[in-house]
């Protein structure tokens, strides 16, 4: 039975929510293979939140069945009170399922979601919703181009924007965007020209400046809570869908609403792996801490007897065959949870 | 950069979220004073859920900002499959923050929203399933019954006198146990328990072979997701006092606040009744793998072969 008074009934106040709630989706299963880096990545984007977002903002972790140590380490930030709420998972809801939840969840007007994998650069915040208060009718945008829009063909949003006056140009981003932009994917300089020449929907303001990109990309966006709302819930079977992305894409198109990405790089994909002009930026930036820089080193493996057995094996076809199979296998046992 | 390809991508199915979700809310500022034994109610709590349902379920449990003692035994749940989502805040959003969060988030098409402090008997769940399922337009099912204010049934009473299948009768149906049991538990006085006992009618529907107690209460209950979604956000800006918003909006916007007939539930407050302490024997939600793979020496050289061959493929990069 209740034995004295509820000290949490004496009119304390509530903590309220800020006004952006950055979201990011973490899943690294293990320490090892395709995640070798990906806690130490985590931990630089963390940081460059903190550093770089020029308004407060709560930090919604939500951890999609992660391995222990990275469990752990998640736990220890929302003690330092570098993560407002961390949500822990026992098991993996899929990219979907997880969006499903957050954009659901996350109380704060505004919302940007991202990867475990995103360097945010000084001044991304106000260059997003610069674009939400240039234009009518924006559902969401990205902080880097994007020289692929998912929706093939003029979308319903281009069509709606153009009838309320604002130009649409099919262009060139300047070559050094076009560089950035094939950095970060990891394409080789072969296909540069291929790219320098790629004409991309540009969307112009009033004063028939540049301004915008149409289509923006899944591993970044920022948007309004009441309108991401109205898009759930996203169909979620798979674990990493680029089907279940266009549904994304396609709801918001459908609803009439803009899908942009800034002109310029205010965000950096990391990836799984810090290397060249990425690394030598974090490292030559205040956003990072010493510990972050030394931890942000190149992974390296020994040329030791095992791996030079698997390498024989590997001409083998079959072998081949089997090693890939195993690499899936070895990644579900103990990486994924099924029921 | 990106090198080699996520694994994640060969994965062809995800976990799919059960159709309930329960939901507990917790807060445990820290273990003294008042909440010297919460932390052993929150247990009882949770052991009578793994315990005591019957249906298949997701657990999910929103800490509103608990002390890190609670926060490492939670963490220890889910790690132990017993706790399928955990939500660690480090801000109290007051209880209807958390209800805003919960209530949006919960993956289930149906959620039992609990307190932390409710101990679950044997087949909670199926019986207040069965009304949710089988009354129309119910908001919320509470898997007791007990006293609750009339003005906030007006809705339930209305349809049952007007519903041709529905019969409406009135009545002390509780006996004293069931009665003062929990309103004593509530730390109200036995005096004024019995006086409020003799006083005391009960509201009761029969309808298509089951019976219901008017009333619900936002301590437990169960709704449709998509019901509650309709009444967010909850403006609360304290932590606690403000929680009838809930049942007065259910009430007004037409739905049903029903109870179960049977006490199928009780409330510990903040103090474990010696009948619930032996809460020791509690299985996990879901069943495990094998934990052969587990073994060290088995997971290690296994996990280090997985390294080689992602080096093997997709290391080119790696120098």
């Amino acid at each position: 039975m209740r034995i004295g008074d509820n000290p949490s009934k004496q009119g304390i106040q509530a903590y309220t929510p800020q006004e952006l709630g950055v979201a990011l989706l973490v899943y690294i299963p293990s320490m090892e293979g395709y995640f070798a880096e990906s806690l130490n990545i985590l931990k630089v984007q963390i940081e460059s939140l903190h550093k770089n977002t020029e308004v407060p903002f709560d930090l919604f972790v939500f951890d999609n069945g992660s391995c222990e140590v990275v469990q752990n380490e998640l736990k220890q930030l929302l003690q330092d009170k570098r993560i407002t709420w961390l949500h822990l998972s026992s098991n993996n809801l899929g990219k979907t399922g997880a969006l499903n939840w957050l954009l659901s969840a996350l109380p704060n007007p505004w919302i940007c979601y991202s990867d475990s994998d995103t360097f945010f650069r000084p001044g991304w915040f106000s260059k997003s919703r610069e674009l939400f208060e240039t234009f009518p009718d924006v559902g969401v945008v990205s902080c880097q181009p994007n020289f692929y829009d998912n929706i093939k063909g003029p979308s319903l949003a281009m069509k709606n924007i153009q009838e309320k006056g604002y130009p649409v140009l099919m262009k060139c981003p300047p070559p050094e965007i076009v560089k950035q932009f094939m950095h970060v994917l990891g394409y080789g300089e072969d296909v540069l020209d291929q790219y320098l020449e790629k004409k991309v929907p540009t969307l112009q303001d009033k004063q028939n400046m540049d301004r915008a990109y149409l289509g923006a990309c899944h591993m970044q966006f920022l948007g309004r809570r009441e309108q991401l709302q109205q898009i759930l819930p996203l169909p979620s079977n798979m674990a990493l869908s680029t089907r279940e992305d266009l549904e994304f894409d396609t709801r918001i198109d459908n609803k009439g609403w803009l899908r942009l990405t800034t002109t310029d790089f205010n965000v950096i994909h990391m990836g799984n792996h810090l290397e060249g002009a990425v690394l030598k930026e974090l490292q030559s930036g205040e956003a990072i801490s010493d510990k972050n820089k030394t931890s942000a080193s190149v992974a390296s493996h020994k040329n030791n007897l095992a791996w030079r057995f698997l390498v024989a094996c590997n001409r083998i076809g079959f072998m081949k065959k089997i090693f890939k199979r195993l690499y899936v296998n070895l990644f579900e046992l103990y990486s994924l949870e099924k029921k | 950069m990106r090198a080699g390809q996520n694994p994640a991508k060969a994965v062809k199915e995800v976990a799919k979220p059960q159709r309930i979700t329960v939901a507990v809310l917790n807060y445990i500022p820290f273990i003294s004073g008042y909440y010297a034994d919460v932390f052993n109610v929150l247990k009882t709590c949770l052991g009578s859920i793994w315990e005591n349902t019957d249906l298949p379920y997701d657990l999910m449990v929103f800490d509103n900002g608990s002390c890190e003692e609670v926060k490492d035994y939670l963490n220890g749940q889910v790690k132990e499959g017993r706790i399928q989502y955990l939500i660690l805040s480090d801000k109290n959003l007051g209880k209807g923050g958390a209800w805003n969060v919960i209530l949006n988030a919960a993956p289930g098409e149906v959620i039992a929203y609990t307190d932390n402090d409710c101990y679950f008997y044997p087949g909670w769940l199926s019986k207040s399933m069965q009304l949710l399922e089988t009354f129309p337009n119910v908001g919320m099912v509470t898997s007791r019954p007990f006293w609750g204010r009339v003005e906030h049934n007006t809705a339930t009473h209305e349809w049952a006198e007007k519903d041709s299948e529905a019969h409406l009768y009135s009545g002390q149906f509780l006996d004293w146990e069931t009665y003062s049991s929990f309103v004593m538990s509530l730390g109200v006085p036995e005096e004024e328990v019995r006086s409020w006992f003799k006083e005391n009618l009960d509201y009761r529907i029969d309808y298509k072979g089951l019976t219901a107690q008017i009333g619900a209460s936002h301590y437990q209950f169960l709704a449709y997701k998509k019901v509650m979604q309709q009444f967010l956000p909850f403006d609360m800006d304290r932590p606690m006092g403000q929680v009838r918003q809930l049942d007065i909006r259910v009430n007004e916007a037409g739905y049903l606040r029903l109870m179960t007939v049977d006490p199928l539930m009780q409330n510990m407050s903040n103090q474990v009744p010696d009948e619930f302490r032996k809460m020791e024997n509690v299985r996990p939600v879901n069943g495990k793998r094998s934990k052969l793979w587990k073994i060290p020496l088995i997971k290690r050289p296994l996990m280090k072969l997985y390294d080689l061959i992602f080096r093997l493929y997709y290391g080119g990069s790696f120098k």
